[in-house]
């Protein structure tokens, strides 16, 4: 079979020169090129589960505190037994600050529309 | 003479009574005004003119059921009050809430000017009339700087 020669003019200085084409073309490589796999991001840590929450009730008028650490369905029941939502603040413990925070005005509507009705 | 002293002190306990309805007048339109506004305004509402006005209700019932304590009389419940319909809009709302701490604060004020809490009241009624009164009395120009926010 007769080679295949071509002119190469990559040559620096001396110039283009004839040269066999298969020492031009580059052989493929043998071993495959290795890409190695993006590493999958470690899945974050399950969030430790949130405490249930706990709740204080003042009496506004008395200054009394009607409960105080008490659980939500406590809470409520002793809601259903309050005139209005204004008579009471009602507060919520953050673990996050270890203190009690007041709830604001449409947290604690939220929490008075779930109140329990006394049987 | 007894007897007009018990009069006199049922008749400053009534009219204290009327400036805590006033009270709970303000709030119950405050409660509904808080309803109806964006999340940032309702904010402003609640800490400039609601909390100020809950701790004045509470402060006035607290002052209204130790004196009926203090000196044998009956106390009161005081029943909520009903806001009104959410078609006046939020604006109406903090405007009646503004006339409602208004007219409390008459209230308080014709009280101390009647001498009633001198004359057959005591120090701890006198302590509490001047702490409600004080907390309401800037509340109207609250509310009205509120009222224009709201308009904009």
């Amino acid at each position: 079979m007769s080679r295949t020669w071509i002119l190469d003019t990559e040559t620096k200085g001396t110039g283009a020169q004839m040269v066999p084409l298969d020492k031009v073309v580059k052989q493929p490589d043998p071993k495959p090129l290795f890409v190695p796999r993006k590493r999958q991001p470690k899945p974050a840590p399950e969030p430790a589960p949130r405490p249930p929450r706990r709740f204080k009730v003042v009496d506004l008028s008395s200054r009394e505190v009607l409960v105080e650490d008490a659980d939500a369905r406590t809470t409520l029941d002793l809601l259903g037994g309050i005139r209005s939502s204004v008579d009471v603040n009602v507060s919520v413990w953050e673990p996050s600050t270890q203190a009690w925070r007041l709830l604001t005005l449409g947290e604690k509507q939220m929490l008075w529309e779930r109140r329990i009705a006394p049987d | 003479m007894a007897y007009s002293t018990e009069e006199a002190r049922v008749q400053l306990l009534d009219d204290l009574a009327h400036a805590i309805d006033e009270i709970g007048v303000a709030l119950a339109a405050l409660g509904a005004a808080y309803e109806l506004l964006d999340e940032r305004t309702a904010d402003q509402l609640e800490e400039e003119l609601f909390r100020p006005v809950q701790v004045a209700y509470g402060r006035a019932q607290r002052t209204h059921a130790s004196f009926a304590e203090r000196h044998g009389l009956p106390g009161r419940t005081f029943e909520p009050s009903v806001a009104g319909r959410v078609s006046q809009g939020a604006r109406s709302f903090v405007d009646a809430a503004a006339e409602a701490v208004g007219e409390t604060e008459h209230l308080l004020a014709e009280i101390q000017d009647s001498m009633m809490p001198v004359e057959v009241g005591d120090a701890p009624l006198r302590a509490g009339l001047a702490e409600a009164r004080e907390l309401v009395a800037p509340l109207p120009a609250r509310a009205h700087e509120l009222v224009r926010v709201i308009g904009r």
